[in-house]
């Protein structure tokens, strides 16, 4: 189980934040002038250039959707802790939903109202984002609990 | 679109993420303890609770709904509060528990010493039990 997360984390998470990492790099480094009609960039901090246009919100939508596809194609019925499998995949499409409504309204809060919103687009992107890595760390998580050899419950299932 | 409509969706959309994450971290913790139900139970509560009061402080301040320091001590007493009823029914539980297995293995045990003896000694602890009991 600890690879399993660990893969993931390293190969879904880390690996897939590097674009906006290094789009800040850009920003910080170059020092471009901003789009026309944007507000200037470089007054921005790390963590809202890496949420202002609403980025983190699709990395965070492509996380939950891995993570419930990674469950729902890993064994559901007769395997250890069903319940809890399907509760999380119920936590992890509702945060997909939520992601899902919110990117068209955060991606244009920057240019819209500047840096008067800067901090509800960014606490709004993170938060999504972190709930996003979750939900789905525990999909991957319970994805990698099979059944147990000779039917014995496995980790997660005693009765008490 | 009006300011209203756009406050309630982002105010519905961060609610949402946040019991997504909650939720996550209970699920996690249930089947990551091990042990009876009741400790996993108790121990998911105290979890999903902490991470609640974090966020609400945060969100809070933020906001700057609390401010001052009596405020804080106020929402601390709550939490403090709500941990202890969780831990205090968790041990009371555990007791009785406790309690209830002592109590039928001594009558377990009685019953056997009982089924030993012979049968006139027997009937003469049950009449001095009955005696005593009544």
């Amino acid at each position: 189980m600890a690879v399993r997360l660990t893969k993931w984390i390293v190969f879904g998470v880390v690996l897939g934040l590097i674009p906006l990492l290094t789009n800040v790099a850009k920003i910080k480094i170059l020092r471009d002038p901003s789009t026309f009609g944007y507000p200037n960039e470089q007054s921005l901090t790390l963590l809202q250039l890496a949420s202002y246009k609403g980025e983190l919100l699709l990395l965070a939508a492509g996380l939950s959707a891995a993570g419930v596809g990674d469950l729902i194609g890993s064994r559901l019925s007769g395997t250890p802790g069903v319940v809890a499998k399907y509760v999380i995949c119920g936590f992890c499409l509702a945060n997909l939903m939520a992601v899902c409504l919110l990117y068209p309204f955060v991606s244009d809060f920057y240019q819209r109202f500047g840096l008067d919103q800067i901090a509800t687009v960014t606490w709004l992107s993170v938060g999504s984002f972190t709930a996003a890595v979750a939900t789905s760390g525990v999909c991957v998580m319970l994805a990698g609990v099979q059944p147990a050899a000779g039917g014995q419950p496995a980790a997660g299932d005693e009765p008490g | 679109m009006s300011t209203f409509l756009l406050s309630a969706i982002l105010t519905a959309v961060g609610t949402l993420s946040v019991v997504s994450l909650i939720g996550a971290i209970g699920v996690a913790s249930f089947v990551l303890v091990s042990g009876p139900l009741a400790f996993r139970l108790v121990i998911t509560a105290l979890l999903c609770f902490g991470v609640f009061f974090q966020i609400v402080m945060v969100v809070f301040r933020s906001l700057g709904v609390i401010d001052e320091g009596p405020q804080i001590i106020t929402a601390l007493s709550l939490a403090f509060a709500l941990v202890g009823t969780l831990v205090g029914a968790y041990f009371g539980t555990l007791a009785s528990d406790k309690t209830q297995g002592a109590v039928e293995r001594a009558n377990e045990t009685a019953n056997r010493a009982l089924a030993e003896m012979d049968l006139e000694a027997g009937r003469r602890v049950m009449r001095d039990t009955s005696r005593t009991t009544v």
